[in-house]
C-alpha cells in the first residue's frame, strides 16, 4: 500500500477581522451599577479586556461575541442589544455569501473541518450545487471509517489520456501507446483567479502550497518567468494563441500544460505529440452551445484533458440553444455525452468555476469531473472579501500585497487539508475508497429534481416551475 | 389526564420580542400605559412602570389604534417599533418567528397572539412550503376534548407489551455529556406527563432517571458508550442507533472539554479526551447481521421494544423494509436536517435526504410490501411545530421524535455553540458544573409540559377540523396536505 496522504497544516491566524454577523450595541448610560454586572458573567469573556482593535478599529467584543444573549437578557435596565452588522452583508455576493467567505477564512487559519452544534440552519435547497444531496450508507451497505483514519481513502487522481485497450505483440511487448498521465493525490489543481489581484507575493504563494500539496499551481504563460524559484514540475502554464506562436516558452519543459481550443487545434495537438511527447495538454473549450460538439470532435482527435471552465459564479452558456446553465449541469451534459461516445474513460475533465466549497467538489466529481480547479476559494483564504472594486485604484481592506509569503502559502496548504478531509467525510459515508469511483457516479447523489418527482410527484402533481 | 399548562415565565430579566416598547424619561409613571393594554405588556412595582415586556407587545399595528399605549401616554413617551434584533435572531430553518413563538407556547401553553408565525420557517422548502388543508369555522370544543392523540409503539402482535404513547411525540435521544441531567430530567419529567419516553442516546443511563426507567428508551449505538446489560433491562424500548440526520454515515462526537469527569465515569472514558463513535457497527454489513443484533437485545430483555434510527440514504425504503423483516417494532428515519451537539457542517448540510422526502417514500414502499400496518414508522430531523408534526403523519409517519423544539422551550436561541469549551451559555447543552445551574428542573419541566400541551392542542384542533377522532387516522392522509409550489389543478391523485 502507498504512503498515506497527508496534508500538515498549522494554524496561520487572520491578519484582520472578519466582521460578524451581528455587532453588540452597549449603552453605558443609565448603567444601575449593579454588584455583579453581567458583564462579569459572559461564558466567553467578551467584555474582559474590551477594546478598540487598533487595526480594524472595530469593537473586540464583536471579534468574540458568539451570540448568546446572556448579557442582553439579563441587564436589568436593558443597556445591551444586538444589531444585524452592514459589513457583513456587503461582503462578496449572492453566490460567494458571507457565510461561505467566513468559513473559508477560518478554515484557512486552522486547517480543520468546521464543525458546530445544533443542526443545520440554512435554506432548504438552492439553485446548483444546493439542489443536490450526497448519498451515505448503512445496514444494506457498508461504510468507510477515513476521517480517523482506519481505512484509507485514497483521493487520487489521473490526469491525461487513457487508451480503452492495450495491446501486445507475439513478444508480450505493448504495441503503441500505453497510458499517458499523471497523477496528483487530490483532485484538485491550485488556479489564479483571474479577476482578483494577482499580486506577486500570492502567486509564488500558491506555488508553494501546490509544491507542498504535489498538486499544479495553473497560471498564464506571461507570469511564469516572473516566478523563477518555482519548480516547473508543479506548474501549469496557459499558452494563448500568441504565447504558443511566440514560442517564449517551451510547452515541453513542462508536464501540464492548458491551451484554449481554437479552429485547427487538432492539429496543434498533433504537433505538440511530437515536439512535448512528456506534456500533457488540457485544452479549454468555450461553454457555449457548441460545447459538447467540440468536445466530441477533441475526444477523437486525442485530447487528453479538456477543461470546462465557467465563470466564478459556475455559470455558463452551455445550456439549450445557448442560455445559462451550471457547471454541475455542464458537467454531468459533458460526462453523460462521452459515455455515449463510448470513451469517457479515454479523457479527463477538469472543471473550474464556482468551487466554493468542499461539498462542491464532492458534488461537481459525482457529476461527472475528473478534477477541478480551486481560484476564487484560494484568495479567500488569504482573507480576500471579494470587493467590488479588485482593480488597484482602492486600498485593499485586508492589504492582500503585504501579507508574507510563508503565511499565505501555509494559508492555502490549510484550506486544501480541510477540504481533502471534508472530502473523506463525506466520501466516507458514501463508502467509497477512491475519489476516481467517485466520478459521474450519480447513484451516490440525490437531486432535488429528481427527489421532488419522486417523493412528492405521486402526491401533488407537478411542480409550477417546471423542475419536477 | 391531560397535564396543565402554567405561566412559567422566562429565566431572563426580559425576553427578546419581535416589537420593541420604548419609554422614554418624560414618564411619569400615571400607570395609564397599564390600563390601556390588553395584553400585558406594563407592569409596575412599588408605584413605578416596570420595563415593558416587550414580547406580549402586538406591535405597531396595535399601537397605530386610537386607545393605545402609545396613543394614550399622557407624556408621549412611549414608541412601539420592530425590534433591530428580530433580525438578528434566529436562521432559515428556525427563524425569529419559530424562536419567538416557540418561547412564547413554553411560557403560557398558548399559540401566540401577536402574529408570530408559530406553523412553520424559513426555509422556503419541504414542511416550510406545505399547508395542511383545513376547513375553516368554529371549532367544536366536546369533539376537540375527546379526540385521541395516542399511538401504538407495537403493532407487530408478537408477544411483547403492546405499549402506546400518549401524544405522537416522543424525546430524541440527547447524551449526557451533549446535555446535563437537569435538561434530561425537565424533558423526562414533561413527556412522562404526557405518558411518552424519553430517549438517553449514547452517553450511559443516569443514575438520576432509573426511577423514570419505564418512561425511558436506552440507546445503543456504536461506541456503546455506557451500555449495560442492566440498562437494557430497564427499560421498555431499546433503540439501535445506525446513524443520526445531522451526520449521516459519520460517527459521533463529544469534543474533550465536555467529556467532564461525571461524563467520562458514565463512559468508561477518560476526561478531556474527545469520544468519538465509529461509524458504522462493525457487526452489521447485512440485514441478516442486523437481525443477530436485534436477537441480542431481545434475549437480555424479554419485553423491551426495539427501534431502528437510521438515517435517509437513497435505499432509506429498502433499509426500513430490511430493519422491518429484522425483528424491530419501531422504524425511526432520521432526517438530514436534524439536531447534534456537535458535527461537521458539510454534513449537516449535505449528506442524506430531507425527512420531507424520506416518509413518503418508506411508507408506501412498507405499505406496497404489506408490512405497513406491523409496524410504527417514526420521524425525526428538523420537526420544530405542531403543523410539521401533523404534516409528517399526513406523509405518512405514525409519529414523531423531537429534540431541538424541547431545547428552545427551554430558551436555546440556535447559537450553534453547543460542541465548544464548556458547552451552551444558556445552561442546557453543557455539563459544566457551573454553567447547568441556571437551568432549574421544575421550571424546565413545566416549560415543556405547555410546549407539549399547545402542541397536542393544536394537533387535536387540526384533527376535528379534519373530521377525524384519532391522530391514527391521519396517518398517510396526503389528500390534508397542499405544497405550495405545485399547480393546484394536479390534486386528486392521491395514494
Amino acid at each position: 500500500m502507498p504512503k498515506k496522504y497527508h496534508i500538515h497544516t498549522e494554524t496561520a491566524p487572520n491578519r484582520h477581522r472578519i466582521p460578524g454577523r451581528a455587532s453588540l450595541i452597549d449603552w453605558e448610560e443609565g448603567c444601575l451599577k449593579c454588584a455583579v454586572c453581567v458583564k462579569t458573567q459572559c461564558v466567553y469573556g467578551v467584555y474582559k479586556d474590551r477594546r478598540i482593535d487598533p487595526v480594524s478599529l472595530a469593537d473586540t467584543a464583536d471579534m468574540l461575541c458568539k451570540h448568546c444573549f446572556q448579557c442582553v437578557q439579563n441587564c436589568p435596565n436593558r443597556l445591551i442589544s444586538k444589531s444585524i452588522n452592514p459589513e457583513y452583508e456587503l461582503m462578496g455576493d449572492d453566490y460567494w455569501t458571507p457565510s461561505i467567505l467566513t468559513t473559508l477564512t477560518n478554515q484557512a487559519a486552522t486547517g480543520k473541518v468546521p464543525v458546530s452544534g445544533a443542526g443545520y440552519s440554512g435554506p432548504f435547497s438552492g439553485p446548483g450545487f444546493d439542489g443536490i444531496w450526497t448519498d451515505m450508507s448503512e445496514i444494506v451497505r457498508p461504510t468507510r471509517d477515513g476521517i480517523h483514519g482506519r481505512e484509507y481513502i485514497s483521493t487520487l487522481t489521473d490526469i491525461g489520456r487513457k487508451p480503452p485497450f492495450l495491446a501486445f505483440d507475439a513478444e508480450g511487448r505493448l504495441v503503441g501507446e500505453g497510458s499517458s498521465h499523471l497523477d496528483i493525490p487530490l483532485p484538485l489543481i491550485l488556479s489564479l483567479p483571474a479577476e482578483l489581484r494577482q499580486a506577486k507575493n500570492l502567486l509564488s504563494a500558491a506555488g508553494r502550497a501546490a509544491e507542498e500539496l504535489g498538486t499544479f499551481l495553473r497560471l498564464s504563460a506571461d507570469l511564469v518567468p516572473d516566478l523563477p524559484d518555482l519548480d516547473r514540475n508543479r506548474i501549469m502554464p496557459i499558452f494563448d494563441r500568441a504565447a504558443l506562436e511566440q514560442g517564449k516558452l517551451n510547452p515541453a519543459d513542462f508536464r501540464l500544460i492548458e491551451i484554449e481550443d481554437f479552429d485547427g487545434v487538432e492539429k496543434k495537438l498533433e504537433a505538440l505529440r511530437k515536439d512535448a511527447p512528456k506534456t500533457i495538454v488540457v485544452v479549454r473549450v468555450a461553454l457555449d452551445e457548441g460545447m459538447l460538439g467540440r468536445l466530441a470532435d477533441l475526444t477523437r482527435a486525442g485530447a487528453p484533458v479538456v477543461h470546462l471552465a465557467a465563470d466564478p459564479r459556475g455559470q455558463s452558456l452551455a445550456g439549450e440553444g445557448g442560455c445559462e446553465i451550471f457547471i454541475s449541469d455542464v458537467l454531468r451534459k459533458a460526462h453523460q455525452s462521452l459515455i455515449e461516445l463510448g470513451r469517457r474513460d479515454e479523457i479527463t475533465l477538469l472543471a473550474s468555476g464556482g468551487i466554493a466549497l468542499a461539498e462542491h467538489v464532492a458534488k461537481a466529481i459525482i457529476c461527472g469531473a475528473d478534477a477541478l480547479c480551486v481560484d476564487t476559494a484560494l484568495w479567500v483564504g488569504v482573507e480576500c472579501r471579494l470587493c467590488v472594486d479588485c482593480s488597484g485604484r482602492v486600498e485593499c481592506p485586508v492589504e492582500i500585497e503585504s501579507a508574507p509569503e510563508p503565511w499565505a502559502a501555509q494559508r492555502m496548504v490549510n484550506l486544501m487539508g480541510a477540504w481533502h478531509d471534508q472530502l473523506l467525510e463525506v466520501m466516507g459515508a458514501m463508502g467509497m475508497r477512491e475519489i476516481r469511483r467517485l466520478r459521474g457516479e450519480v447513484g451516490r447523489a440525490m437531486f432535488f429534481e429528481d427527489l421532488e418527482r419522486d417523493s412528492f410527484g405521486p402526491i401533488f402533481g407537478r411542480r409550477k416551475d417546471g423542475r419536477a | 389526564m391531560i397535564p396543565q399548562a402554567t405561566h412559567t415565565p422566562s429565566r431572563y430579566k426580559s425576553v427578546i420580542g419581535k416589537f420593541k416598547v420604548r419609554r422614554s424619561s418624560a414618564c411619569v409613571n400615571c400607570r395609564t400605559c397599564i390600563d390601556a393594554c390588553p395584553y400585558g405588556v406594563f407592569t409596575d412595582s412599588g408605584g413605578k412602570v416596570l420595563p415593558a415586556l416587550d414580547h406580549l407587545c402586538h406591535g405597531p399595528t396595535c399601537a397605530a389604534r386610537e386607545d393605545s399605549c402609545v396613543n394614550r401616554c399622557p407624556q408621549h413617551a412611549l414608541t412601539v417599533t420592530l425590534n433591530p434584533m428580530y433580525e438578528v435572531l434566529g436562521d432559515r430553518r428556525w427563524n425569529a418567528d419559530l424562536v419567538m413563538s416557540t418561547w412564547h407556547m413554553a411560557e403560557t401553553g398558548r399559540v401566540p397572539d401577536n402574529g408570530l408565525e408559530y406553523r412553520i420557517g424559513g426555509s422556503g422548502g419541504g414542511f416550510d412550503r406545505m399547508e395542511l388543508v383545513l376547513p375553516d369555522g368554529p371549532v367544536d370544543e366536546k369533539a376537540k376534548a375527546e379526540v385521541s392523540t395516542r399511538i401504538l409503539l407495537n403493532r407487530r402482535g408478537d408477544d411483547r407489551p403492546k405499549l402506546s404513547i400518549g401524544i405522537p411525540v416522543y424525546g430524541g435521544g440527547m447524551s449526557f455529556g451533549s446535555v446535563n441531567l437537569s435538561t434530561m430530567l425537565s424533558r423526562v419529567r414533561a413527556l412522562t406527563a404526557f405518558d411518552s419516553l424519553l430517549c438517553t442516546g449514547e452517553g450511559g443511563f443516569p443514575d438520576v432517571l432509573v426511577p423514570h426507567r419505564d418512561h425511558v428508551i436506552t440507546q445503543v449505538a456504536t461506541g456503546l458508550f455506557g451500555v449495560r446489560e442492566e440498562t437494557i433491562q430497564y427499560v421498555p424500548v431499546v433503540e439501535f442507533k445506525y446513524a443520526q440526520g445531522a451526520k449521516p454515515g459519520l460517527g459521533g462526537h463529544l469534543l474533550g472539554d465536555k467529556v467532564t469527569p461525571a461524563v467520562a465515569k458514565m463512559r468508561e472514558a477518560v476526561v478531556g479526551s474527545s469520544l468519538f463513535s465509529p461509524f458504522p457497527f462493525h457487526s452489521v454489513y447485512s440485514v441478516e447481521d442486523h437481525l443477530k443484533h436485534l436477537d441480542w437485545i431481545k434475549q437480555i430483555n424479554p419485553r423491551a421494544l426495539l427501534s431502528v434510527k437510521v438515517s435517509t440514504p437513497t435505499d432509506v425504503d429498502m433499509v426500513a423494509v430490511g430493519s422491518y423483516y429484522a425483528g424491530a417494532h419501531i422504524i425511526h428515519l432520521d432526517g438530514s436536517y436534524g439536531g447534534t451537539g456537535a458535527a461537521p457542517d458539510i454534513a449537516k448540510k449535505n449528506i442524506a435526504m430531507p425527512i420531507e422526502y424520506a416518509i413518503p417514500k418508506v411508507h408506501r414502499f412498507l405499505v406496497d410490501e404489506g408490512v405497513r400496518d406491523e409496524v410504527t414508522l417514526i420521524a425525526s430531523g428538523g420537526l420544530r411545530t405542531a403543523h410539521d408534526i401533523a404534516k409528517a403523519i399526513a406523509l405518512g409517519a405514525d409519529g414523531v421524535v423531537t429534540g431541538t423544539a424541547d431545547l428552545v422551550a427551554l430558551e436555546c436561541l440556535r447559537c450553534h455553540n453547543c460542541e465548544s469549551g464548556r458547552g451552551c451559555p444558556r445552561g442546557i447543552a453543557t455539563t459544566d458544573p457551573e454553567l447547568r445551574l441556571q437551568l432549574d428542573e421544575d421550571w424546565g419541566t413545566q416549560r415543556l409540559i405547555n410546549l407539549f400541551s399547545c402542541w397536542r392542542d393544536q394537533l387535536a384542533e387540526i384533527l376535528v377540523r379534519l373530521g377525524l377522532t384519532s391522530i391514527t387516522e391521519l396517518v398517510g392522509r396526503t389528500d390534508c396536505l397542499r405544497h405550495l409550489d405545485y399547480e393546484p389543478s394536479d390534486r386528486g391523485r392521491q395514494r
